[in-house]
């Protein structure tokens, strides 16, 4: 009897990986890194005050949580993560998509947009504190600087991708301009966009961090300055870990949006 | 068949490329589309044929000369010159109905009415079985009877084609061509299609416009009398009819002096 299946080649050039497979091999990648981790704080191997075992981290988290009001810390960060770029996205989204659509436009913002760009948001924190104080005005603006000057730019591509085709079929079954941008252009672009801001969303947990390592009293990033000044490694990684998972969750609730809005991306015949 | 419908008369078109270089697409155009008829632009590739539709479109402005419809001047694009294109361009976020109702919706005709016509013309081209799936889901030939589904439920006066079945597989075009007399028969819709095909040329056509190029003129208008100004639907009977082959002689002959001219 001879065996007539395949034999399984790891290296196949762009070969497929079954289901078993990829399970394994994303909870093995898991396991070696904190095998790794275990390994090193148990043997002695690593200053224990400078890299705490992954079960100290554990335990400063379910401490932090539950005894230490770090709750009110996280919610703090995600409302400040949501509101500015809830704010970035009022300005990004319609004037990528104006951008994207009049040449005219474009040509009065897109100059002074790609300028912007090249500038590292950081770079504003100490004149934004010199004009917004320490409350919640610096640490939104960043967030906002940071994130809006690209999304501008993706939305104006994404939209510029649209097909000619398609805006001249629906100019020849009569529809006016208005029409072509906001019932034709607008969701012929949206999957790409809700993409662009899935993407820069992860840029605004990066700034927020920053926001509040350098200035401020609440907030993740403030609680892990905190930490530092105690010595408290583990509370440090335990916001790191914190971050981590709602940067996570944050993108999957967009893929989720994602195939929710687009139910038409998914099926095939 | 009656009356002149639509002029194209002297229309000339030259695009300025960059560096201050222009490019003649087409030269002094002129023939009229007869009201029901079903004209075709054909040539060689250069020819301007897609350049002319789309000025008749209003997609694309005469640099001089005009085309005239119901004895008025086209502007710009509008609803009385329904187009469809070689590419998709099925809106892929609609259902197919909702694709076909797009332009009726546009421009304002009420909901049920709406949805009564696009499940006429939905019928019409074999889809009504497919009204509530995604473009996507659909074949090519498919997405193309949607687009024609979808102009002609706008009630064009005129159904522009640019090279509609070019992206098809050979037997989907054959389909699509006989479909095409079909609905021009049951819905009496003038229309021009582009097309360098031939054969497509010959069965669809009851007048032939053939462009020589560079720039795009006017070589010859050919009516192919073989027809006894008959439309026949079926593309095995046709190429069987006297004429057929002497006509398809001619219009190589034709394209390849186009092609001998050119290099």
């Amino acid at each position: 009897m001879t065996n007539n299946k395949p034999k399984p080649d790891f290296f196949a050039v762009r070969g497929s990986v079954g289901h078993l497979q990829s399970t394994i091999s994303a909870i093995g990648i898991w396991a070696v890194f904190f095998g790794v981790w275990v390994l090193a704080t148990s043997s002695g191997w690593v200053n224990d005050l400078l890299v705490p075992s992954p079960q100290k981290v554990l335990a400063a988290t379910y401490d932090l949580f539950i005894n230490r009001g770090f709750t009110s810390d996280v919610l703090i960060s995600i409302w400040r993560v949501f509101i500015s770029f809830a704010i970035a996205c009022a300005v990004a989204i319609p004037l990528g998509v104006a951008m994207g659509t009049f040449a005219s436009i474009e040509a009065i913002f897109a100059p002074f947009v790609s300028a912007w760009r090249y500038l590292p948001a950081p770079s504003f924190i100490p004149i934004l504190l010199m004009w917004f104080g320490t409350g919640e005005a610096p640490k939104l603006a960043l967030l906002v600087i940071g994130v809006i000057f690209f999304l501008i730019t993706l939305v104006m591509d994404h939209t510029k991708n649209v097909r000619k085709e398609l805006i001249e079929t629906a100019l020849t079954l009569g529809a006016n301009r208005y029409v072509v941008v906001l019932k034709v252009v607008f969701p012929a672009a949206l999957p790409d966009i809700v993409t662009a801001m899935r993407q820069m969303l992860a840029m605004g947990w990066t700034y927020l961090v920053i926001a509040e390592i350098v200035a401020s009293t609440t907030g993740i990033g403030a609680m892990m300055m905190r930490a530092r000044r105690f010595l408290k490694t583990d509370e440090i990684l335990a916001g790191i870990v914190v971050i981590g998972i709602l940067g996570l969750l944050t993108d999957v609730m967009f893929r989720m949006l994602h195939r929710r809005l687009f139910p038409y991306l998914e099926v095939k015949n | 068949m009656s009356g002149t419908q639509l002029e194209v008369r002297d229309i000339s078109k030259t695009f300025v490329l960059g560096g201050g270089k222009t490019l003649q697409a087409v030269d002094g155009v002129s023939f009229g589309v007869d009201q029901n008829s079903i004209c075709v632009l054909l040539g060689p590739s250069g020819c301007g044929k897609s350049t002319v539709l789309r000025m008749m479109a209003g997609l694309e402005t005469p640099t001089s000369g005009a085309v005239v419809i119901g004895g008025k001047t086209v502007t710009g694009p509008g609803q009385d010159r329904g187009m469809v294109f070689q590419a998709y361009t099925s809106f892929d976020w609609l259902s197919v109905r909702k694709n076909v109702e797009f332009g009726m919706k546009v421009n304002g005709v009420d909901a049920a009415r709406r949805r009564e016509r696009a499940d006429h013309f939905l019928g019409l081209v074999g889809l009504i079985k497919f009204a509530e799936a995604y473009p996507s889901q659909l074949s090519g030939g498919m997405r193309q009877r949607v687009a024609i589904a979808r102009t002609l439920a706008n009630d064009p006066e005129v159904l522009l084609m640019d090279e509609p079945f070019g992206a098809l597989d050979a037997e989907t075009r054959w389909l699509m061509q006989e479909l095409m007399i079909d609905v021009a028969e049951k819905t009496n819709t003038t229309m021009v299609i582009v097309t360098h095909d031939l054969e497509e040329a010959i069965f669809l056509a009851d007048k032939i416009i053939f462009l020589s190029s560079h720039p795009g003129r006017l070589k010859e208008e050919i009516i192919p009398a073989f027809k006894g100004g008959k439309r026949i639907g079926d593309k095995e009977h046709i190429i069987r009819m006297d004429g057929y082959s002497e006509l398809e002689e001619k219009l190589m002959r034709l394209m390849r002096e186009e092609g001998h001219r050119r290099t």
